[in-house]
C-alpha cells in the first residue's frame, strides 16, 4: 500500500515532564511507607477429585491485585498490607468464587481454595465465606471471558460482542465494526482498555475502526449505572472495558502466560497471539503482542472486495510492587492497514473502494498507594498519552485521493477510594482531565482543533438489609478551540472556540423482594458535548463515502435514562429482563441530505443535527440448566428509536433480535448449536434503506485438557452454517453485498 | 492526611499543566489557504457563458462541437460562495476530466498546457455524452462538477 507523509505535530516536550513530575509528587506523598504486610498463599482444588487446579486466575478486589496460579495449584500474593479483602477466583471449567481473606502483619497467610465444577453456561461469581452482602452495583452488567470469550473470539471487538442481549454491530465492511448498544452508537458507548481512553476516532465514523486487538484480552465487561458514570457523562448506553493488563497488576510466583491461534475460512484469515508476565521481585514485566491478517471476506453471493486486514499490536509494560501500593508504566504500538468495500458512485461511493492505514502509540504510567484512613483506603494516579493517526485514499485517475486525521491525546485522572462502613458501602471520588489536539489534512476543511476537558466526580454505593442504592455525580467541563475563527457558506453558524460544562446523574436502587428475585431501577443523567467534527466538519470523509457538514451552533446533549429490571437466579435457571427508556434532547447525528455536494459531486452531503430523539425497549437472557450438562440459553432484544420533533423514525437502529442455543457443558468439554434470528427493519430514517429478517445457524465445540505443566484449550466454531444470505441493518455498504458467508474458526490457546 | 493534601496540590498542578501548558496546535497541512472553493462553475467562450451552474441551482447550457473538429477553445471557472466566478491558480492546481463517452468526444488540450483552465473538445462521433470536471489541489480533487453535458453534430459539410 502507498503511504503518505505524515502529519506532523509540534513537539510540546511535555510528556517527560508530567511523568517525572507525577513521579516525583507519588515519592514526596509516599502515604505508607510504614505500613506493615503480610503474604497469602494456597493451593487450588478441585473439590470434588481434590485435583490441583493450575491457570486459575485471582484477583484481590480492594488492592487491584492479581495472580494466576501455576500447573500445581499453587498461588502467592507477596507484600499485601495488612487487612481484610475479597479475593476472586476463576478458573476455565469451573465455578468462580469470592471468598473473604484476612492478611496479617508479618505473617504468610495460608488459604487453600476449593472449586466446584461448572457444567452451567452461567458464569456469574458465586459467592462464598462473603460476610456481607457483595455490592451488587459493582458487578458489571455482562462479563464476557474465559471459555465464552474463546467461543465468540471474532475479528473485532464487536464481532466477538455480537452475541450479547442488547448488542449489535455498526460496520462498513469486517475491520472498522463497533458495538452499538441499546441502538446507541458513538461515544454515547465507552469503549475503554484498561479502564483508559483508546484515543482512537472509532466513535465518530463507521469506517474508523477500534483500536483494540481481542485476541489477547482477558476478559471484557459492559457497564451500565452509576458506576458508568465514573468513566464519562455521556455513558448513557454503557461503558466496554477490554482488560489487557498492560501494566501487570500483581507479582506472580513464575513466568506464566497464553499463547493463541486461531484461523478461520471465510476470509483465510489467521491470528497469533503470545502474552507473558515476568517476575522479577519487586518488578513484573508483561509482554503482549498479536499479528492479525486475512483476505477478502467470502460472502454467500461472492467475494467482497477490499475487505482484507493486516494489524498488529505490541506492548511491553512493567509495575513495582510494595506494601504500600505499586507502580507501573506500559506502552502500546498498533498498526492496521484495512480496506472499506466499494460502493457505486451512484450511491456515493468510490467503485474501487477505499483503503486506510492506521497508526497508535500509546504510553501509560500509573500509581496506586493503599491506604488506613478512615475514609480513603486506596488511590489510583494514571497519566496517558496516546499518539494516533490514520490516512485514508483510493485511486482517482493518476494520483490517489486523500485523507489524513490525526489526534494527540494526554489523560490524567486520579481515583479515591473509600472503605465500607456502617451502611456505606463502595464509593469513589475522582477527577478526570483531557488535552487533545485534532488535525486533518488532505481534502478537507475542518480546522485543527485543540480541546481542554476536565471533570469530577464522585459515586457511593449503600446497603441496608435487602435494599443497595448506589449513586454518582458528575461536572464536567469542555473548551473547544479550532485554530481559525471563520464564517462558511455551509456550516451553520460561525466556527469560533466553544465551551461546554454541566453535571451529569445516576442513581439506582435493587431490592431483594424475595429469594432468588430482585428488582432494580436506574435513573441516568447523561451529558455529551459535541465533537470536533460534529461542529466543524466540512469536507469529503472518504471512507465514509460523505460530504460531511457539522454545525458550529450545536449544544450538548441531555439525556435522561430510565431502566427497570428483573433477575432471578438459582441453581437450575437464571433469567435477567430489563425495560428501558432514553430520551435525549440535542441528540447529534450525520443526517443523510440526500443531495449532492456543492464543492465534490461525487459525494452526498451528511449534515450533523441536534434532534430530539426518543429510544425504549427491552432486553432478556436467560440461562436453563435442564439435566446431565444440558443447558438452553436464549437472549433477545429490542429497541425503538424515533426523532420526537417530526415523529421519524431514528436513523440506523438494530432491528428484532435474538438467539437460542442447545448445548452440553462438561468440565472439559462443551458443545452445541446457535439459532440466531433478526427481524426486518422497515422502521428506517429518512433515505435508509430497509434489511430483510434472516434466521442463521452457529455450531460450536470447546475442549480443554492440563497436560504437564500447560492447560491446552481448543475451539472450533462454524459461524452460517447453511450459507445463509442476510444483510445486517447496521452495515453501511450492505446495499452492495450480503454479511459472512459459511466460515469454520478454529482456535487453539494454552496456558502456561 | 495532610499526605493527601499535598498529592492533590501536586496533582492540581500537573493537571493544570495538561490543560494549560499545551497550546496552539501545528498547522498540519500547510496548503490548506490554497484549496479552491467552489459552489458551482462557469464555462465561458470568448468571454460568454456557455455552461453553467451554482449551488443547486439549474444547470445552463452544453459544450458542443462538430464532428471530425476540435472545438473553440472553453475556459473553466470556479463559482465562489460570493458568487464571484474565478479561475483557481494554476501553479498549485490542475483541471482533469473524465469524459463518460470516450468514443464521443474526448478532452484536448495544448502540449504544455496540459491540466490548465482552457481546454478543447475533439469530436468524434455525432452523439451526447457528459463530461465530469475536477480541479486538483497537488494529489486529490478540491472540486468535483456535476456531469456536463457535451454534445457531438454533425460534421461541417464545407
Amino acid at each position: 500500500m502507498a503511504r503518505f507523509r505524515r502529519i506532523k505535530y509540534k513537539t510540546y516536550g511535555l510528556r517527560p515532564y508530567v511523568l517525572l513530575f507525577m513521579i516525583h509528587s507519588l515519592l514526596l506523598a509516599n502515604p505508607l511507607a510504614t505500613t506493615e504486610s503480610g503474604n497469602l498463599v494456597g493451593t487450588i482444588r478441585d473439590a470434588q477429585s481434590g485435583e490441583k487446579l493450575g491457570w486459575t486466575k485471582l484477583y484481590i478486589e480492594e488492592l487491584n491485585r492479581s495472580v494466576t496460579a501455576h500447573d500445581d495449584g499453587q498461588y502467592h500474593f507477596y507484600e499485601l498490607p495488612q487487612g481484610t479483602y475479597h479475593l476472586q477466583v476463576f478458573r476455565v471449567g469451573y465455578h468462580d468464587r469470592k471468598i473473604k481473606v484476612s492478611i496479617l502483619a508479618g505473617q504468610t497467610v495460608q488459604h487453600d481454595i476449593k472449586l466446584t465444577e461448572n457444567t452451567l453456561y452461567t458464569e456469574t461469581i458465586v459467592v462464598e465465606e462473603v460476610d456481607d452482602v457483595q455490592s451488587i452495583f459493582e458487578q458489571p452488567d455482562l462479563q464476557v471471558s474465559g471459555g465464552k470469550l474463546r467461543q465468540n473470539l471474532g475479528q473485532t471487538l464487536a464481532g466477538t460482542l455480537d452475541m450479547e442481549a442488547g448488542l449489535s454491530q455498526r460496520s462498513m465492511g469486517p475491520a472498522p465494526a463497533r458495538p452499538v448498544l441499546r441502538g446507541l452508537s458513538g461515544d454515547r458507548v465507552l469503549i475503554v482498555e484498561d479502564g483508559q481512553r483508546t484515543g482512537d476516532l472509532s466513535a465518530t465514523s463507521a469506517d474508523h475502526a477500534v483500536v483494540i486487538e481481542p485476541v489477547n484480552a482477558d476478559f471484557i465487561e459492559i457497564i451500565r449505572g452509576p458506576r458508568a458514570l465514573t468513566y464519562g457523562s455521556n455513558t448513557i448506553g454503557g461503558v466496554i472495558d477490554v482488560t489487557h493488563d498492560y501494566i501487570p497488576h500483581g507479582l506472580p510466583h513464575r513466568v506464566t502466560g497464553t499463547v493463541s491461534m486461531q484461523g478461520e475460512t471465510v476470509n483465510r484469515g489467521f491470528v497469533s497471539g503470545l502474552k507473558l508476565t515476568i517476575p522479577a521481585a519487586p518488578f513484573a514485566f508483561s509482554i503482549d503482542g498479536s499479528w492479525r491478517s486475512a483476505t477478502n471476506l467470502k460472502t454467500p453471493k461472492g467475494e467482497l472486495k477490499n475487505t482484507g486486514i493486516n494489524t498488529y499490536n505490541f506492548s511491553a509494560g512493567t509495575g513495582y510492587y510494595r506494601q504500600w501500593g505499586n507502580f507501573g508504566a506500559a506502552s502500546t504500538r498498533y498498526r492496521s492497514e484495512y480496506g472499506i468495500p466499494p460502493l457505486p458512485a451512484k450511491l456515493g461511493g468510490h467503485p474501487g473502494g477505499v483503503e486506510i492505514e492506521m497508526e497508535r502509540d500509546h504510553y501509560e504510567a500509573s500509581a496506586e498507594l493503599y491506604h488506613s484512613f478512615a475514609l480513603l483506603n486506596r488511590s489510583e494516579f494514571t497519566y496517558t498519552y496516546t499518539d494516533y493517526f490514520h490516512a485514508e485514499y483510493h485511486t482517482r485517475g493518476v494520483s490517489p485521493d486523500r485523507t489524513q486525521f490525526g489526534v494527540e491525546t494526554h489523560h490524567l485522572q486520579g481515583r479515591f477510594y473509600i472503605p465500607e462502613c456502617g451502611c456505606g458501602r463502595k464509593g469513589q471520588l475522582g477527577f478526570w482531565t483531557e488535552f487533545r489536539d485534532y488535525s486533518s489534512a488532505g481534502l478537507n476543511f475542518t480546522p485543527n482543533t485543540t480541546e481542554r476537558a476536565a471533570a469530577i466526580y464522585g459515586y457511593q454505593e449503600f446497603q441496608w438489609k435487602k435494599i443497595a442504592l448506589a449513586g454518582a455525580l458528575r461536572y464536567d467541563v469542555r473548551n473547544v478551540r479550532p485554530d481559525e475563527e471563520r464564517y462558511s457558506v455551509f456550516l451553520d453558524g460561525l466556527i469560533r472556540e466553544r465551551t461546554f460544562s454541566g453535571f451529569s446523574g445516576a442513581a439506582g436502587i435493587r431490592y431483594a423482594f424475595a429469594e432468588d428475585w430482585n428488582a432494580n431501577l436506574n435513573f441516568f443523567r447523561s451529558l455529551r458535548t459535541p465533537g470536533v467534527e460534529e461542529l466543524y466538519s466540512e469536507g469529503p470523509h472518504l471512507a465514509a463515502y460523505a460530504y460531511e457538514i457539522g454545525s458550529a451552533n450545536l449544544n450538548t446533549e441531555r439525556g435522561l435514562g430510565t431502566e427497570i429490571g428483573l433477575t432471578y437466579q438459582s441453581e437450575q435457571i437464571d433469567f435477567k429482563g430489563t425495560i428501558y427508556r432514553n430520551a435525549i434532547r440535542g441528540y447529534i447525528f450525520p443526517q443523510n441530505t440526500n443531495q449532492r455536494s456543492f464543492q465534490r459531486n461525487d459525494l452526498f452531503v451528511y449534515r450533523y443535527t441536534g434532534a430530539h430523539a426518543i429510544m425504549y425497549g427491552a432486553e432478556a437472557t436467560g440461562h436453563w440448566h435442564m439435566f446431565r450438562g444440558w443447558n438452553i440459553d436464549a437472549t433477545v432484544s429490542y429497541v425503538h428509536g424515533t426523532l420526537a420533533n417530526d415523529e421519524h423514525p431514528l436513523p440506523r437502529i438494530p432491528p428484532l433480535q435474538g438467539k437460542i442455543g442447545l448445548y452440553f457443558k462438561s468440565t472439559r468439554l462443551k458443545y452445541g448449536l446457535f439459532i440466531n434470528h433478526a427481524d426486518a427493519q422497515n422502521r428506517t430514517g429518512q433515505f435508509e434503506t430497509a434489511t430483510e429478517g434472516y434466521v442463521v445457524l452457529d455450531l460450536f465445540a470447546q475442549y480443554n485438557i492440563a497436560a504437564g505443566r500447560l492447560l491446552h484449550t481448543v475451539s472450533l466454531r462454524v459461524n452460517n452454517l447453511t450459507n445463509t444470505v442476510y444483510y445486517q441493518h447496521l452495515n453501511r455498504v450492505k446495499e452492495i453485498m450480503p454479511e459472512a458467508g459459511r466460515n469454520v474458526k478454529l482456535l487453539y490457546r494454552f496456558y502456561f | 492526611m495532610r499526605y493527601v493534601l499535598k498529592f492533590l496540590i501536586l496533582s492540581s498542578i500537573v493537571a493544570s499543566l495538561i490543560l494549560y501548558s499545551c497550546s496552539e496546535s501545528t498547522d498540519p497541512h500547510s496548503d490548506d489557504n490554497e484549496h479552491a472553493r467552489g459552489i458551482g462553475i462557469r464555462i465561458t467562450s470568448s468571454g460568454q457563458s456557455v455552461v453553467e451552474y451554482e449551488g443547486d441551482g439549474t444547470l445552463t447550457g452544453a459544450l458542443t462541437v462538430a464532428e471530425g473538429d476540435l472545438s473553440v477553445p472553453y475556459m473553466f471557472m470556479l463559482i465562489d460562495e460570493d458568487g464571484e466566478a474565478y479561475t483557481p491558480e494554476e501553479d498549485h492546481h490542475e483541471l482533469r476530466f473524465e469524459v463518460a463517452d470516450t468514443t464521443v468526444t474526448t478532452v484536448w488540450q495544448h502540449e504544455g498546457e496540459e491540466g490548465g483552465f482552457e481546454f478543447h473538445l475533439q469530436g468524434k462521433n455525432q452523439g451526447e455524452t457528459t463530461v465530469v470536471f475536477s480541479v486538483y489541489h497537488e494529489d486529490h480533487p478540491d472540486f468535483v462538477s456535476r456531469d456536463i453535458p457535451a454534445q457531438v453534430t454533425a460534421a461541417n459539410a464545407n
